[in-house]
């Protein structure tokens, strides 16, 4: 189990995390959502030890994460590689630095990338691919993958998310994800976290998400429901239900299930509203 | 790791090699051909020339692989993959820091061989087989440190006139005033130059220590404001250390 405990942290004077807790239980995998700049990117890098929290541990099967940095698969957002060095030769370096003894091109020769070509000159798809090969090259108990699945193409993003779902089928892995795109996702995730001024405002396994989030067409919003966001939509408002509990005596109007997408897009427009 | 940082290293060191090698090759070739050659040089003159150039290829050497030592890094937006390595911070500063290291050496073992072999040209302290691997050392731990933060070529100027502008300020005051004349130290194995080298080499790198085990991905400003107090300690004392004659 991943366990933040009383996790501090800010980039100047203004905190983004204050007192935050968190458990990711093991090969869980978990969504990290929210408005731009609530700190979902920040969060990953800090599990990943490539951040240092000014306050609280991280720590993995009680272990602090700075130890078993050679168990963790971070792909950053900002596509970090030696640009400079050829495909084999990150290869190499990566073995020699996190201690791998095979390289398994489980993903890269499907994807045209030759050995000797430079890093900087494959695409921002083929360099997630690599990367990703990279990490479960390592076979990592824990993988963090923030924000990377929208700049690549619709091949790459299946090959991707295929593999994932094969290693999170054969292996004992948590993973935690940062995405805005969610149609790709729903099928892996098995829990959201939506956070909101540095601490957790959503947190609810994916299944129990969806019973729990409604859209409610009505012709005008509903005062007896805890709504999260309201839009027009033509002459009647669509209004987005959290928590609904089953209250079917208070609607006055049509009720609407909702996919992962529609969800967060709910909880994200009600940050911008309120 | 090591090989790779080595490799970086040399490169730098080949391109400055490169530009400064070229005036005593200018020499060399006039030699071969007495008609052009209106200056004249005896083999004397030719090593002491090349002791001179040497030491100015060094100099910048030292500062050029210290500033340039996570220059790949910088370059490459690969900060962010260097720190989840699962090697110790300090292990990631000796991959860094040795290879460089070991080619400064062995470019300071040339330069002594050379010097050994100089006749009347150079004989000034700045040029002396001591002093001058001291300074050398000296100036590559300072731009080492520096090499952290992404302003790397400003830094490079302002650690070689920190470097410049200390020693000199001290040596006006010392010379000025006339209180500081009479500060004296027992010690008959140190001079006040030697304590101040001393000093700020060893707080210039627990100031670089520190400040890498406290490394991250945060704004490089957060991580100079904290340098820069580390180093408030070696530059007073060796400041003061200055003043201090041998017993």
């Amino acid at each position: 189990m991943i366990r933040i405990s009383n996790l501090s942290f800010s980039y100047g004077k203004q905190p983004l995390f204050k007192g935050f807790n968190l458990e990711i239980h093991r090969n869980q995998t978990l969504l990290i959502t929210g408005i731009n700049g609530v700190g979902k990117s920040t969060l990953l890098r800090l599990i990943a030890g490539v951040l240092l929290p000014k306050e609280g541990e991280i720590t993995y099967e009680g272990e602090s994460i700075y130890k078993i940095k050679k168990r963790i698969g971070f792909i950053s957002d900002s596509m970090s590689l030696y640009n400079d060095m050829k495909v084999s030769e990150i290869i190499s370096f990566h073995m020699n630095m996190f201690g791998i003894e095979e390289f398994h091109d489980s993903l890269i020769k499907h994807t045209k990338i030759s050995y000797s070509q430079t890093v900087g000159k494959l695409s921002i798809g083929q360099r997630v691919l690599l990367h990703l090969n990279l990490i479960l090259s390592q076979n990592p108990d824990i993988i963090l993958i923030d924000e990377v699945l929208p700049s690549i193409d619709a091949y790459l993003r299946d090959l991707f998310l295929n593999e994932l779902l094969n290693v999170i089928s054969k292996r004992e892995v948590t993973v935690v994800m940062v995405n805005l795109n969610f149609y790709d996702i729903e099928n892996i995730v098995d829990r959201v976290i939506l956070l909101k001024n540095g601490l957790i405002a959503v947190d609810e396994p994916i299944d129990v998400l969806k019973c729990r989030v409604k859209k409610l067409i009505c012709e005008k919003p509903p005062e007896n429901l805890p709504v999260i966001f309201n839009q027009r939509f033509g002459d009647n408002f669509e209004s987005f239900i959290y928590p609904f509990d089953n209250e079917k005596d208070k609607i006055k109007g049509e009720l609407v299930e909702l996919d992962l997408t529609d969800i967060i897009k709910a909880f994200i427009g009600g940050e911008y509203v309120n | 790791m090591l090989i790779k940082e080595f490799k970086h290293g040399l490169k730098k060191v080949l391109n400055i090699f490169i530009v400064f090698l070229i005036i005593p090759l200018i020499f060399f070739i006039l030699r071969l051909f007495p008609v052009l050659d209106y200056f004249s040089l005896s083999v004397k003159d030719y090593i002491d020339i090349i002791v001179f150039f040497l030491w100015v290829i060094i100099l910048l050497s030292s500062i050029l692989l210290g500033t340039s030592a996570f220059e790949s890094e910088r370059k490459n937006n690969a900060f962010e993959y260097m720190l989840t390595f699962p090697v110790k911070k300090l292990k990631l500063i000796f991959y860094k820091f040795f290879p460089r290291l070991l080619i400064l050496f062995s470019l300071i073992i040339v330069y002594e061989i050379f010097y050994h072999f100089s006749f009347y040209f150079i004989k000034t302290s700045l040029f002396k087989p001591l002093y001058f691997p001291i300074l050398i050392i000296l100036l590559f731990i300072l731009s080492f440190s520096f090499s952290l933060f992404e302003i790397r070529d400003t830094m490079a100027l302002i650690v070689f006139f920190t470097y410049i502008g200390i020693f000199s300020l001290a040596f006006f005051f010392k010379r000025h005033l006339p209180l500081l004349q009479k500060l004296h130290y027992v010690s008959p194995f140190f001079s006040g130059f030697i304590l101040s080298l001393f000093f700020f080499d060893i707080f210039t790198i627990l100031g670089i220590i520190f400040t890498f085990l406290k490394f991250d991905l945060s704004p490089v400003k957060m991580h100079m404001k904290k340098f820069s107090i580390y180093l408030i300690i070696p530059i007073l004392l060796s400041l003061i250390s200055l003043f201090i004659k041998r017993g």
